[in-house]
């Protein structure tokens, strides 16, 4: 047999952690995903647009290049196992989380529109996990930390890493929900092995995000002090 | 747009594009998170095939499936995304004016 051709490997790159392909859900649980995914982005939507300022759109715009783009690169974790960058907290921290849903929604409207990645009937699912649950989980867990920093100045950035670290657990405990819900795997199962294998996954997020803030605050420190921080 | 948010969004398709270019080629064909646990406890095979192919798993079509291949897939879905998002984002604006200049307005019905 001839030895393994490594671009057999990349053929089989840019897998998709934690976007539910069809089949994975069953359809009530899909639908129920659609409507859950379509009320969440209404609301963001309305809430951002009073907060929107000059600046806005191009940051939106490029933080939806960099997350679509960090989402490509799968890095090795632990136990065969890869991850990747899901930046539903590193959006929300630059953006306030309202404006972050419309960014995160528009990367997994896109993915599984053109690149199937993530199922159609799954993309309500999907847009509620990645784009709600870890935006506003992520945003919640940072808020809260980011306020301890009078006690202590690097409360900023175990703000930053813990907020990262929980929106991807978050994701990955939804994601266990809707399968125990559908009949796919039961949730004694599923909910310790999606957690379990999302614990380094979520490490890697929270540094990456860690990274990505140092480089905004050396390049454009102006962002990190936008009115998105406040009267959120 | 100002100059300064010209160099914003174009500083920041510059950085998108380099993690394109340099990392998404090399990206790791490991099982990811889901897809390890489906495969654990035996549910991968339940995932259905899309009803329609654009760019699958990043990929051009007619391309092949090496680094080149990658790096257009990957070029395409940043400027569509970008395209996206200041389509959407201009749009909220507009619409939270025009939602702000009714608010102003008596309710009909008021004299």
């Amino acid at each position: 047999m001839a030895a393994v051709d490594p671009l057999t490997v990349l053929e089989a790159a840019a897998a998709p952690p934690l976007h539910i392909p069809d089949g994975f859900v069953s359809l009530p649980v899909a639908a129920a995903g659609w409507a859950a995914a379509a009320c969440a982005v209404v609301v963001a939507a309305r809430r951002a647009d009073r907060h929107l300022d000059e600046r806005a759109a191009p940051l939106m715009g490029v933080m939806a290049a960099f997350i679509f783009a960090a989402q490509m690169v799968n890095f090795p974790v632990a136990g065969g196992t890869s991850g990747h960058l899901l930046g539903g907290a590193f959006a929300a921290i630059l953006l306030g989380p309202w404006a972050a849903i419309i960014v995160m929604t528009a990367v997994v409207a896109l993915q599984a529109l053109i690149f199937q990645d993530g199922g159609l009937a799954a993309a309500g699912l999907n847009t509620l996990n990645l784009a709600v649950v870890s935006v506003l989980t992520g945003w919640a867990a940072y808020r809260a930390l980011h306020s301890l920093r009078v006690l202590h100045p690097a409360a900023a950035a175990i703000a930053a890493f813990g907020g990262a670290w929980l929106s991807v657990e978050a994701a990955a405990v939804a994601t266990a929900l809707e399968l125990a819900a559908s009949g796919t795997s039961p949730l004694e199962v599923a909910l310790p092995a999606m957690a379990g294998v999302h614990v380094p996954i979520g490490i890697a997020e929270g540094l990456i995000t860690l990274g990505a803030l140092g480089l905004v605050r050396a390049w454009r420190p102006d962002l990190l002090a936008s009115p998105s921080q406040a009267s959120r | 747009m100002t100059r300064s948010n010209l160099a914003l969004l174009g500083g920041g398709l510059v950085i998108a594009l380099l993690v394109v270019v340099a990392l998404a080629p090399r990206s790791s064909g490991d099982p990811d998170g889901l897809e390890r646990v489906a495969e654990d406890e035996g549910f991968a095979e339940q995932a259905a095939e899309a009803p329609f192919r654009l760019l699958p798993d990043y990929s051009v079509p007619g391309v092949g499936d090496g680094a080149a291949s990658t790096i257009l897939a990957g070029a395409i879905g940043v400027i569509a995304v970008t395209a996206l998002t200041l389509l959407a984002a201009r749009w909220l604006r507009l619409r939270s004016r025009r939602s702000g200049g009714r608010g102003e307005t008596s309710p009909p019905g008021v004299r």
